[in-house]
């Protein structure tokens, strides 16, 4: 049994990954090519290694808030076998309930958030287990649950602030001030933003695909209290094999559509998401980089930087992300209590 | 249509109004150029060719008119510009009066012929037509220059130079005053034998010809004012 599960558990995180890899990863490297500042192949290859360097030297983090921040695996697993059998299945449902939601709005093009999804998915599971008496409601960590969901809030605004404060200086100290044509200067170092960017998600997504693996071997037994090094690894690998296979497709639709962004608008966008989702990492909350590059697209085009943004897009997100949790919740709890019930 | 397995941040970028702004002004340009073409075949007498042009130019003002339709639909509240898009539906109405006057020139010229015309209205005729279409090409080049500038995040500094065309403009648009003018007098020298329906005809042609270098200029107005109050 452990064996099959082990494998389920290692399918539902690479689907994740790679689905992180095929459009969260594809969004943040597409605003590099409609820039022109690199080719799709360039891109890929620059972003397949920032990606995975990310993934494995800075993902531990995040990824340990994922796995046992917000619900304390440790006293369910301590409860014998049946607390061990717990903490796996409850974190292979919360993987495949924010694998299924994932799907499913990306079908539908909705701005959904993999780390929202993740997040929603272990809160059900956790929220399932306190239902079933393992353990009390209160021993969820609703304050550190209370810190990853003020931080969806204001990391866009942030990414916002930093994409509108970065172009107008940009502006002022560049472009207005050098005679001829200056965007060529932000051709290189736009080759560097991508790296930047594809490090710093490679560091915060991670979570999403091995957080609750993690969580699940950890009670098996099969990695000790340090995560070992090729779950990142395995994570990294999961997530360049999507943008390689399917994300090139959607960088395509991005860089032909975005026309109008100019090297140094594009530089201040990237760079502002990069340094949001970093700092994140750092302090090991799960965001979504993709909401933080809307954010800082729009400051950059409330700086004037484009010639037109649309904030109704705004909606679109605060409305899939208030529909992402309780969704992702109620099915990861659903497929635990269902593989509880059938007695796996 | 399958379903594309995509997510992308595309929807925040709302549709470029200023691509299809400077689209809009290129049918200004055909526009005067198709009315000289047009003069030049009504002073021979050529009314075949002259029907042939008119509804050419009917059909770019419909184009025109769709490029208008799509600029305005993308201006929705939700939509941030960074130009008042009063001001830049202020500018695009003006820019399209230019090709419905040139519309409205041709459509004038079809409802009376003439068998002779005296040679000093021909000319002037021909010399105003030109100097519009003139006009309208100096026009065109500011716009030219400034779509640059937007795309290439430009500075005030290299706005206010663009902006130093207008007095060329202004200069052009003065000169087919001139003309005007002068074609007034030689029609009303020439009523014996024009007529009364024959003066009336050509004075009205000529102010009709001549609103195409008057609307380049309140067009040039128009988006300095849009811009400079960026």
């Amino acid at each position: 049994m452990e064996t099959y599960l082990t494998a389920a558990l290692l399918l539902a995180g690479f689907y994740m990954a790679w689905n992180i890899g095929a459009n969260d990863l594809a969004n943040a490297m597409g605003t590099v090519v409609g820039t022109g500042a690199l080719s799709i192949r360039q891109v890929i290859v620059l972003a397949a290694g920032f990606e995975f360097l990310g993934a494995v030297f800075f993902g531990q983090r995040v990824t340990s808030t994922i796995a046992k921040g917000i619900v304390p695996i440790d006293l369910i697993g301590n409860q014998g076998e049946i607390g061990t059998q717990m903490v796996v299945l409850g974190m292979l449902a919360a993987t495949l309930a924010a694998g299924l939601w994932v799907t499913l709005a990306t079908f539908y093009n909705l701005p959904v958030s993999t780390s929202h999804a993740t997040v929603g998915g272990v809160l059900g599971f956790g929220l399932s287990t306190a239902y079933l008496g393992a353990i009390p409601f209160s021993a969820i960590n609703w304050p550190v649950m209370l810190r990853i969901v003020t931080s969806w809030f204001i990391s866009p605004v942030m990414g916002a602030i930093l994409g509108f404060s970065l172009f107008v200086l940009i502006r002022a100290l560049v472009l207005h001030r050098v005679e001829g044509d200056v965007e060529k200067y932000f051709v290189p170092l736009q080759v560097l933003t991508a790296c930047y960017i594809a490090f710093a998600h490679g560091s915060n997504d991670v979570a999403s695909a091995v957080g609750p693996i993690t969580a699940a071997f950890t009670a098996f037994g099969i990695i000790g209290k340090e995560v070992p090094d090729w779950i990142f690894v395995f994570g990294g690998l999961g997530m360049v094999l999507g943008l390689a296979t399917w994300g090139y497709r959607v960088i395509e639709t991005i860089g032909s559509k975005i026309t109008e962004l100019t090297p140094s608008r594009g530089f201040s966008a990237q760079f502002a998401t990069a340094s949001v989702v970093l700092l994140h990492s750092y302090i090991s909350l799960p965001i979504s980089t993709t909401h933080i590059l809307v954010g800082s697209v729009i400051g950059v085009g409330l700086a004037g930087g484009l010639s037109s943004v649309d904030l109704s897009v705004i909606w679109k997100i605060f409305f899939s992300w208030i529909v992402t949790v309780p969704v992702a919740a109620a099915t990861s709890a659903l497929i635990f209590l269902g593989l509880e019930g059938v007695g796996v | 249509m399958a379903a594309k397995y995509e997510r992308s941040v595309i929807q925040v970028f709302g549709r470029p109004p200023f691509l299809p702004l400077e689209e809009h002004a290129k049918k200004a340009v055909i526009s005067a150029g198709m009315l000289k073409k047009t003069v030049r075949a009504y002073l021979d007498g050529d009314m075949e060719k002259v029907e042939l042009m008119a509804a050419e130019l009917g059909k770019i003002e419909e184009e025109a008119d769709y490029i208008k339709q799509t600029i305005r639909s993308g201006l929705t509240s939700s939509v941030k510009l960074p130009v008042d898009p009063k001001l830049l539906l202020n500018f695009l109405s003006e820019q399209d009066i230019i090709i419905n006057d040139a519309r409205n020139a041709a459509y004038w010229m079809k409802l009376r012929e003439y068998r002779e015309l005296p040679p000093e209205i021909r000319g002037g005729f021909l010399e105003l037509s030109e100097k519009t279409e003139e006009t309208v090409k100096k026009y065109y080049t500011l716009i030219e220059k400034l779509y640059k500038l937007v795309t290439l995040s430009f500075s005030k500094k290299q706005i206010v130079e663009a902006f130093e065309i207008v007095p060329d403009i202004e200069k052009l648009e003065h000169d087919t005053d001139k003309i005007e003018s002068r074609l007034h007098k030689q029609i009303f020298r020439n009523q014996e034998t024009l007529r009364g329906a024959g003066v009336c005809h050509l004075t009205e042609l000529v102010e009709k010809i001549g609103d195409l270098a008057d609307r380049s200029v309140s067009s040039a107005d128009a988006l300095k004012t849009m811009v400079i109050r960026r």
